[in-house]
């Protein structure tokens, strides 16, 4: 398997606040996971174990402590940030849309990178978040939640990305439509022979997946294909984990 | 410039009945200002009083480097309270703060003496210090607004400046929003000055030349340069401040910083 993401040895603390009044935890202790190129991982485990942390350690939204992290064979701190982040795209859960209209999304990125904006492409993007009756020029207030998801999801497309990850992004959309949507993306995915991140907590989605890493206390707790991994889980945190998604 | 009225003390002691009738509503109805009322009138008095000796003795002397030096203490005292209404990371606010106010004031400044009023010797602390005084008031209060309105929305928009970075955003393209609202948020005050002076108020300046007995005519003349002065100081100030503040939320890698947000 040829590495994509490998991340070695990680700690990490998050702080927030500053001061005497800040807070610290620890995230993670001696992470190492490494995704092939290509590959479509699922990344579980209970709150707070590190799943968005991890994805935006990839793109560099923030820095490791120790250890270090790499993509494509590469230090992501030798890498020029704004590229390596247009390289690795993150959709986060929550939907934020920038601009007047669905088209300054579609080439945020783009624009943001200097290349200006090339039309041609933008609304086959929108098909295939399953969205063809939302025009270019529909502007953001008059979409719903749903809909303002899926512009992330083609903003994040648009800029055709190595490496996607989704963090719960589909989880405000109604099934069908979640459905519906990463069928497209995967195929897309396969197609372009994009890395797959995906945090997500839904059996359906899991099982499409290629393997899953389950993180815990600062680590990964196991690892395996979603079929072992949901059937028979080794460790309790896992276990858990399963009893938790009926 | 004749029919001056000199205040005494009894005056002063007679102005202060109404502080005191303040106060008394105020423990009548426990709205628990009497403190408050009590340091501010004290203050009022001890700082007029000192700033009253200290320029009898600056036009006394007449230095170029004293009046200098009073203008630099006023940009430093600027600075230091205009970054503490900021809050958090004091440290490098009150560079900022200073920085800005700096830079604001003191260009207005240069042009308000060296073309506009010209005055002999150029220091002229009759002019310079209250004119200075004003215009470093008004950089304080834009670069403190200012920062502190960027300080909010970008605490409160964190998840969106980082959803912008994730999307490949610099982080100056992230922060654009939220710089031109708080510059906005921050210069409604000298709007709005500027808007209704001379109908809801008579400002400072105009009323004390005219207190002085100068010609009405001849102080508007005046309060139009300064409000001219007061509004270029604010907005270059509170430019300044906003940009270089929204600077410190970012780290050169275009991350959110931890710890201020």
């Amino acid at each position: 398997m040829e590495p994509m993401v490998q991340c070695e040895d990680v700690y990490k603390t998050l702080r927030t606040g500053d001061g005497a009044k800040g807070h610290a935890s620890q995230v993670f202790a001696g992470l190492n996971v490494v995704v092939g190129r290509a590959e479509r991982l699922g990344i579980v485990g209970p709150s707070g174990c590190g799943k968005t942390t991890l994805l935006k350690l990839i793109n560099r939204l923030l820095d490791v402590d120790a250890g270090r992290v790499l993509v494509d064979r590469e230090d992501v701190r030798d890498r020029e940030v704004l590229s390596l982040r247009r390289g690795a795209q993150l959709v986060p859960q929550k939907p934020f849309l920038f601009g007047e209209t669905v088209r300054d999304n579609l080439l945020f990125g783009l624009q943001a990178a200097g290349n200006g904006g090339g039309e041609e492409g933008l609304s086959a993007l929108l098909e295939e978040v399953a969205l063809p009756d939302v025009g270019l020029d529909r502007p953001v207030a008059a979409l719903s939640v749903g809909e303002q998801q899926r512009v992330c999801l083609a903003r994040a497309l648009a800029l055709r990305p190595q490496i996607l990850m989704l963090d719960e992004t589909t989880a405000s959309l109604e099934p069908p439509t979640a459905r519906a949507v990463l069928e497209r993306l995967y195929r897309r995915v396969e197609e372009d022979g994009m890395t797959l991140l995906h945090v997500t907590h839904e059996i359906p989605k899991l099982r499409a997946l290629d393997r899953i890493v389950v993180l815990a206390a600062g680590g990964v707790a196991e690892e395996g294909t979603p079929r072992r991994i949901l059937e028979r889980p080794q460790v309790e945190v896992t276990r858990e984990f399963v009893r938790g998604l009926d | 410039m004749e029919g001056f009225v000199d205040l005494t003390l009894p005056d002063v002691a007679i102005a202060l009945v109404f502080v005191v009738i303040v106060a008394v509503v105020s423990a009548l109805n426990r709205l628990f200002l009497e403190k408050t009322l009590l340091v501010g009138t004290v203050r009022t008095f001890v700082q007029l009083i000192a700033v009253g000796y200290l320029l009898k003795w600056i036009f006394g002397l007449d230095r170029w480097y004293l009046v200098l030096l009073a203008i630099a203490a006023m940009v430093a005292v600027a600075g230091w309270h205009g970054a503490r209404r900021v809050g958090r990371g004091v440290g490098r606010t009150v560079i900022i703060a200073t920085a800005a106010v700096l830079l604001g004031s003191v260009l207005v400044i240069m042009i308000l003496f060296g073309v506009i009023v010209r005055v002999e010797p150029w220091y002229n602390p009759r002019y310079l210090i209250p004119l200075a005084g004003m215009i470093i008031n008004a950089s304080m209060n834009g670069a403190s607004l200012g920062m502190a309105t960027f300080a909010t929305s970008a605490r409160e928009h964190a998840e969106r400046l980082e959803a912008a970075l994730a999307a490949g955003a610099t982080s100056r393209l992230a922060a654009r929003p939220y710089v031109r609202h708080a510059v906005k948020m921050a210069l409604i005050p000298t709007i709005n000055m500027m808007m209704t002076v001379g109908i809801v108020q008579i400002p400072g300046a105009m009323t004390g030349m005219i207190l002085a007995g100068g010609a009405p005519t001849a102080a508007v003349l005046y309060q139009i340069v300064i409000v001219y002065m007061i509004a270029a100081a604010a907005a270059a100030s509170t430019i300044a401040a906003v940009i270089w503040y929204s600077r410190a939320f970012f780290t050169p890698a275009h991350q959110l910083r931890a710890g201020l947000v």
